[in-house]
């Protein structure tokens, strides 16, 4: 089992890991199964900006950002058996893995509620486009991230509260102080738009799909 | 709830905004409904875009150096005390520089190229320097592998009751040696320990505190029993205060994970 002390330790050096950013996901995960500590890191080196991004979306700071990030990577280092490539793709795995464990940073740390000014630091998504893996987003994540940025402000906040800081409908209500109904109906609202945009882009899809 | 009400929580559920009881709610009729379950699906194929909706950071150069920490750190037997290795400064005063000689930074940077060598020199002489503590961990994980690879050795795995939670007890032929062997244990706070708990026939009782910070293992324990494995009928850990569990011989807070002793399944 990955991360479990093996009798033959193998130690990753700079041209190994060099040789293996060129490696795809899959073999790489393969020889993190393997006990191969040079796969985790190139993994790390391909990766860790993004998931460093979302944790310090979450965490809206430095240092507890750098420790999720360490966390994830350790944490596939113990779980990549656990990807299962025909559930979705590795890196929205990843980034699942990276938000949950930010969130429960944040439940530690004692903060149920987003850190200071953090809310509305995301609202320019063109900064999107500066991802460093940004060959990883097709055109229709594109498209939906284009939609999300075109819902009304209301939508946006509530679905980045829920997504972003595991917050409840109850909780946005009494962070954004709006009523509670108002808040359910904005997170279905803007959800159901995002949606009906992933129906349209996905084939063989009914019409009769979309209206729900 | 109707079923309309019901699909309308999808969205919320997906992006894990319910309530308690409505989630509850909800994963209650999405075993039954077809339908629903590929509705979530929809969703969650949406909200794993949202992932993507944050701001490019460049992650500080310190954080791949300490995952590379500790990995050597695990490879030692010695995860659960090391935390994350803190971000350094990466804005250096600059305003007073200008005003320093030429002869002075040079003889600065050379102190400091000196500290430098010293201070690595050191670090690397410690890390090739286990601990005894380290050297008794290390010796626990030896003997659990020795013991996985021995013929006659009872191999238990333990049965979660949290999600996600891994282990196995292993019992040497003779009965001598009982390893436990734990990983992916929940996060507790730092006024919590986790409570290992043995039953035998004449009732429960503790069998220790332990705490890790991290919860990830994998942790090894050497388990010095009062009395033979084989008369215990199981074994359970539990989530207590620091101190232990109020209630003396018995759990107090929620269970992590059970096992039932070979001899008595």
């Amino acid at each position: 089992m990955a991360g479990e002390p093996n009798a033959v330790i193998i130690l990753p050096d700079r041209k190994s890991i060099r040789n293996m950013n060129q490696a795809s996901v899959p073999s790489l995960l393969k020889q993190i199964l393997s006990g191969d500590e040079a796969a985790l890191l190139a993994l790390h080196d391909r990766f860790s900006n993004v998931v460093y991004s979302v944790a310090y979306r979450v965490l809206n700071n430095q240092q507890d950002a750098e420790e999720v990030t360490q966390d994830v990577f350790l944490r596939l280092w113990d779980k990549a058996a656990s990807f299962d490539p025909n559930k979705g793709k590795f890196l929205s795995w990843l980034l699942t893995i990276t938000r949950r464990m930010a969130i429960d940073l944040l439940r530690k740390r004692s903060r149920r509620e987003p850190p200071p000014n953090s809310i509305s630091m995301d609202e320019k998504p063109h900064l999107w486009e500066t991802m460093l893996v940004v060959e990883d987003l097709d055109d229709l994540q594109r498209t939906l991230l284009s939609t999300l940025d075109e819902l009304p402000q209301g939508q946006q906040q509530a679905i980045q509260l829920a997504y972003f800081y595991g917050m409840s409908h109850t909780d946005i209500s009494e962070y954004l102080k709006r009523p509670l109904g108002t808040v359910k109906s904005q997170i279905r609202l803007g959800m159901q738009k995002l949606r009906t945009i992933w129906l349209s882009k996905q084939p063989m899809r009914s019409e009769s799909d979309s209206e729900r | 709830m109707d079923r309309n009400t019901l699909l309308e929580l999808i969205p919320a559920y997906a992006l894990g905004a319910l309530d308690e009881v409505e989630r509850q709610e909800v994963e209650v009729w999405l075993e039954t409904d077809a339908e629903a379950r590929q509705l979530l699906i929809e969703y969650e194929a949406v909200a794993d875009v949202l992932a993507f909706a944050v701001s490019a950071r460049q992650v500080p150069s310190t954080t791949r150096t300490g995952l590379e920490q500790r990995l050597a750190a695990r490879r030692s037997g010695q995860s659960n005390h090391i935390e994350a290795i803190p971000p350094q400064s990466e804005t250096p005063e600059k305003s007073n520089v200008r005003s320093i000689s030429r002869l002075w930074i040079s003889l600065g940077a050379a102190a400091a190229v000196f500290i430098v060598i010293v201070v690595g020199f050191i670090v690397i002489q410690r890390a090739n320097q286990l601990s005894p503590e380290e050297q008794r961990i290390a010796a626990v994980r030896d003997l659990y592998y020795s013991l996985v690879d021995a013929e006659g050795t009872q191999r238990i795995p333990i049965d979660a009751v949290m999600e996600g939670v891994q282990g196995d007890l292993v019992i040497s032929p003779d009965g001598e040696d009982v390893i436990l062997r734990l990983a992916e244990l929940p996060l507790i706070e730092e006024n919590q320990a986790y409570e290992l708990w043995a039953l035998e026939e004449a009732g429960l009782q503790s069998a220790g505190l332990y705490y890790w910070a991290d919860g990830h293992g994998p942790y090894y324990l050497q388990l010095d029993l009062s009395r033979p494995i084989d008369l215990y009928q199981q074994l359970g850990m539990s989530i207590e205060p620091e101190e232990g569990s109020p209630l003396g011989n018995a759990p107090s807070g929620p269970q992590i994970w059970g096992l039932v002793l070979a001899t008595q399944q």
